[in-house]
């Protein structure tokens, strides 16, 4: 999960190992809002490691 | 008395009333919604399926059960409908997919229903599997917004806003989980109920995202919303998400008003995604909250609407991916293009992601406890937008995967937990209801409706319907 931009032969490879496959169409747009996807990863990963307040430590 | 003019667009509670007393007849009541829906359910597609005779029958057994006295409560007789996500008959999600499959077995929430006496109309429309927005290309056609026909009702209980706000029934059952009951009635000018998470139980009804999905009613008034909830809540034992924890909604809970309860306003989190004409009319009810004896003060939360979606969406994307990994690998063509592009997006979010969006859930759960304990009720409005125009085709996957979603504040109370309600506060300029949404701790769920049943009563926005479907 980190924010390299994945080639569209890499997303076709990873659904094809869950037995997935992606037309090329559907890939073009799985392309187009995977850097929107990362982002999202990335705020759920710096929420996730934020920590609590003090007060509520104690 | 309400008169036969006005009937499909009285309350709920005051239908149950006349019932009650024998001044209505279910079977009369039935065969009005029936006549409604046939008329006007090819305009607004609010239904799938209209189970037609059965509601007959159940009606014919009400009659003869209150005129012997034998009244099952304020659902008796009265006539609503289901989410075509609860199993009951035909049951598609809105999906090609799942055409022409029939349920084995009914949901529990249909059967609760069943039991307290309502008479079921029939199945409502949905975006598929609760996700995909639905369009003008679709396999169903989508319902249609009763305030402009060409604009969406919200989703994903498309139907459920729809036959609510247009008469077609006097409450029906969403699911909400990002707010999908919320949504729709705050676009259509009704009343979403999304409890508790786990105080109805989910068996048998498709999921979305286990995790998040939340069972709930829509309806023209808060107490009818409260009436709707009280009938099928309680544990189940079928659903493992159901919790044993429950509650009662009563009469008190409706009687008591807001004077010296404690409203927060978190404007850090939705102020700055939402539109003008939305703001003018929350800020008129905070107004009103505030002449009604509400402390209403400004508060921050912390967040954006953008880091609470995002939690959301990576793990709504991961959990339903995950089921429907089968539909996936076989014949796809039965899925819409736009789910099924959103099911291998989240087939892409890896295992240590989804771990880290339930740790930040748990981020935003905190945030959301630690003002609700200065606060009894948090309040915002319900989305940012108004209803946007049915598209035409499948929306590109960058429409819902994007770093600028439209603005629906609802999914903060799903990533919580606790309950939340969506209650009319008025129109925009473009003659569009607008909602105003009420949070509350967990298992709070009576503060909430008490606040939203009282600002209803004070404002003056609970009766209002669109004049195009007299």
């Amino acid at each position: 999960m980190d924010s390299t931009q994945e080639s569209d032969g890499t997303l076709t490879r990873r659904l094809e190992k869950l037995g997935v496959n992606t037309a090329p169409d559907q890939l073009e747009e799985l392309s187009a809002a995977y850097p929107a996807l990362l982002a999202w990863m990335r705020i759920a990963l710096e929420l996730a490691d934020e920590p609590a307040a003090p007060a509520d430590e104690t | 008395m309400t008169t036969a003019n006005q009937l499909h667009y009285a309350s709920l509670l005051e239908v149950s009333d006349q019932l009650h007393a024998r001044e209505l007849s279910p079977v009369e009541l039935a065969r009005a919604t029936l006549s409604r829906v046939d008329r006007l359910n090819p305009h607004l597609g609010a239904y799938y399926t209209v189970f037609a005779e059965r509601a007959l029958a159940e009606a014919r057994q009400a009659e003869a059960e209150i005129a012997k006295g034998a009244w099952r409560g304020p659902l008796h007789g009265i006539p609503i409908a289901f989410k075509d996500l609860y199993s009951l008959g035909p049951t598609t999600a809105g999906s090609k997919l799942l055409a022409g499959h029939v349920a084995a077995r009914e949901a529990a929430a249909v059967s609760r229903a069943r039991a307290a006496g309502a008479v079921i109309v029939g199945k409502l429309a949905t975006h598929e599997f609760a996700m995909a927005a639905a369009t003008l290309s679709d396999h169903f056609p989508p319902a249609r917004n009763p305030w402009d026909p060409d604009r969406t009702p919200g989703g994903s209980s498309t139907g459920a806003g729809v036959a609510v706000a247009a008469g077609l029934a006097f409450g029906a059952f969403g699911t909400d989980t990002g707010g999908s009951v919320r949504l729709p009635a705050a676009h259509c000018g009704v009343v979403g109920y999304k409890p508790t998470y786990g105080l109805i139980s989910l068996a048998r009804v498709i999921p979305l995202a286990p995790s998040l999905d939340t069972a709930g009613p829509l309806a023209r008034s808060v107490a009818d919303a409260s009436a709707l909830f009280a009938a099928v809540c309680g544990h189940d034992r079928d659903d493992p998400r159901s919790s044993m924890r429950q509650i009662a909604l009563g009469p008190k809970d409706l009687t008591e008003g807001v004077r010296g309860l404690r409203v927060g306003v978190p404007r850090d989190f939705w102020e700055p995604a939402c539109e003008p004409a939305i703001r003018d009319r929350f800020e008129a009810a905070l107004v009103r909250l505030r002449e009604m004896g509400a402390h209403v003060t400004e508060t921050s939360l912390g967040l954006t609407v953008l880091q609470v979606m995002a939690v959301g969406y990576v793990i709504t994307l991961t959990e339903a991916a995950a089921y429907h990994l089968p539909h996936l690998r076989g014949d796809t063509n039965g899925l819409g293009r736009e789910f099924g592009l959103a099911m291998r997006a989240g087939l892409l979010v890896p295992d240590s992601a989804y771990r880290a969006a339930l740790r930040a859930r748990t981020t935003i759960g905190r945030k959301v406890g630690e003002l609700l304990a200065g606060h009894d009720v948090l309040a915002m409005p319900t989305v940012g937008v108004l209803a946007d125009p049915l598209p035409t085709g499948p929306r590109p996957l960058s429409r819902r995967i994007t770093e600028n979603p439209a603005p629906q504040f609802t999914w903060l109370a799903n990533v919580h937990g606790g309950p939340a309600v969506s209650v009319p506060c008025g129109l925009a300029p473009e003659g569009l209801p607008v909602g105003l949404q009420l949070m509350g701790r967990s298992y709070d769920d009576a503060t909430v409706i008490r606040m939203a049943h009282a600002y209803e009563q004070a404002a003056g926005w609970g009766r209002m319907h669109s004049d195009l479907w007299p």
